[in-house]
């Protein structure tokens, strides 16, 4: 087959409208021809074209739930290594802070305990998962800011019992004015991570705290917050750093964040020392 | 985390990490366009929520399978999907559709509008105008045997039996509107519609 021979197959391959036989001489002559390749990636961007004219349907709301419950399955059948606790919560202060966390998240933890309760049983645990994540889709249709919240307790929840959580304890170097104290628990598999902080002083509007990861030289945002009450908990998304992480900390930032810290240190901490499953770099 | 501004590559690049912010990212971009097609080819929506299902598992379980080099991620994403429904169709024995579906005004149809996407989603809009428009600008029996070729899997042999035409005709008809979509979907943007 010569390139004018396979110019007029092309088209007709990248729509899958040949026959074996010609498919077969084509991709024979395609393996030694590199510009009659370019010339069907071209046609094959065209013809993928071709589903955009198509009216637009939306799939199912909760299929995106459903490959994630496939997925999650898959990762539990594979008998992955569990990761202890980083360490023991070692004061009555830190159980404090996750006793609070726990009784905030509600029935994303009562419902999380069930389905961890039923591991040995896939079918079941699909089964009750299913149940839970069709419950919080019905909460999600009746109220969008609802649905957010309910979202960021389940993620808080997945987290918090994830087989991969890791955490980290964050309490004020001396000298440095603040009486609060928070807990940082984060998941890689679920991509957040799940600030809980007590004694905070609410800021005014005009400011904010923000959470810090520092790798070597470099700080990376982890989230700004607001204090409103004794005890608070955000959940984050996991930021990107590239290395490890040598320092967490909260500062005092101006509304809105700042791209580094600027501000007053109120926490700060090095990471733990190191214990089976402690991961410092989120 | 906002991945409104990271291009597709990077993100399928983070499946390996087992990112599924990343994941979600992509399912957000191109989960409806991927179900719309395969309902377009299979006909059932619970099929074409399976397949899509089947498809978005598939590469996040394997995402070394696209290949940067090759193509856009938005190209073989649509091609792995149209050659599954079309594999699925062709299993199950069903008698594959000899005539299209009827036209849907695409002005009628839901904005694929994501509140957490807006600028991706415009972009699409924009991008589907334009291949809805080209496509209405080609004469109705290139444009058909194009959807009987893509939509309908069916090679240029079964295509001209269906139609009754010859098979040379039916190769023209393939050849030409191919060619006026190219011109006018890669001559008029300096990129092709799919990101």
């Amino acid at each position: 087959m010569n390139c004018q021979q396979a110019a007029e197959l092309v088209d007709a391959h990248a729509l899958g409208a040949l026959d074996r036989p010609e498919r077969r001489r084509l991709e024979a002559h395609l393996q030694r021809c590199p510009r009659c390749r370019q010339a069907l990636a071209e046609s094959e961007q065209v013809a993928a074209s071709l589903p955009l004219s198509l009216p637009v349907r939306r799939a199912h709301p909760d299929l995106f739930e459903r490959i994630l419950l496939q997925m999650d399955q898959r990762r539990r059948g594979r008998g992955l290594r569990v990761s202890a606790l980083a360490r023991p919560l070692v004061a009555a202060g830190a159980a404090v802070l996750v006793a609070a966390a726990l009784t905030a998240l509600g029935l994303a933890l009562s419902l999380q305990r069930r389905v961890n309760n039923l591991e040995e049983e896939n079918e079941s645990i699909a089964a009750q998962a299913q149940q839970t994540d069709l419950q919080f889709q019905s909460l999600a249709l009746l109220n969008d800011e609802m649905a957010r919240m309910v979202e960021q307790q389940r993620l808080a929840a997945l987290a918090l019992f994830a087989e991969d959580r890791a955490e980290w304890e964050i309490t004020p170097g001396s000298g440095e004015p603040s009486t609060g104290e928070a807990l940082y628990v984060w998941s890689r598999t679920y991509g957040v991570g799940v600030l809980t902080v007590r004694g905070l002083a609410p800021l005014p509007p005009e400011s904010t705290y923000q959470l810090w990861f520092a790798s070597g030289p470099e700080f990376y945002s982890g989230g700004t917050f607001e204090v409103r009450g004794s005890v608070v908990q955000h959940v984050f998304p996991l930021p990107e750093i590239g290395g490890r992480v040598t320092m967490m900390g909260v500062t005092v930032e101006p509304a809105g964040g700042s791209q580094e810290p600027t501000g007053q240190w109120v926490l700060r901490s090095v990471p733990p020392t190191a214990s089976p499953g402690t991961s410092p770099t989120p | 985390m906002d991945h409104g501004n990271v291009p597709d590559d990077q993100l399928v690049a983070r499946l390996g990490g087992a990112d599924v912010a990343a994941f979600e990212a992509l399912y957000r971009r191109y989960g409806d366009l991927i179900f719309s097609t395969c309902l377009r080819i299979v006909g059932e929506v619970q099929c074409a929520e399976d397949l899509t299902q089947e498809i978005f598992l598939r590469v996040w379980r394997k995402p070394q399978a696209f290949d940067p080099a090759r193509g856009k991620f938005a190209t073989w994403l649509l091609s792995v999907a149209r050659n599954r429904a079309v594999d699925e169709v062709r299993s199950r024995g069903r008698r594959r559709r000899r005539e299209a579906p009827p036209e849907l005004d695409p002005e009628d149809t839901p904005s694929l509008v994501d509140d957490e996407d807006p600028a991706y989603a415009a972009q699409l809009a924009d991008d589907r105008a334009l291949v809805v428009g080209a496509l209405r600008s080609l004469p109705p029996e290139q444009r058909r045997a194009l959807e009987l070729a893509y939509f309908g899997g069916m090679t240029q042999q079964e295509i001209a039996t269906a139609l009754g035409q010859p098979l040379g005709t039916v190769k023209t008809r393939i050849r030409l509107g191919m060619r006026k979509l190219r011109l006018a979907i890669l001559g008029s943007a300096k990129e092709d519609p799919l990101p």
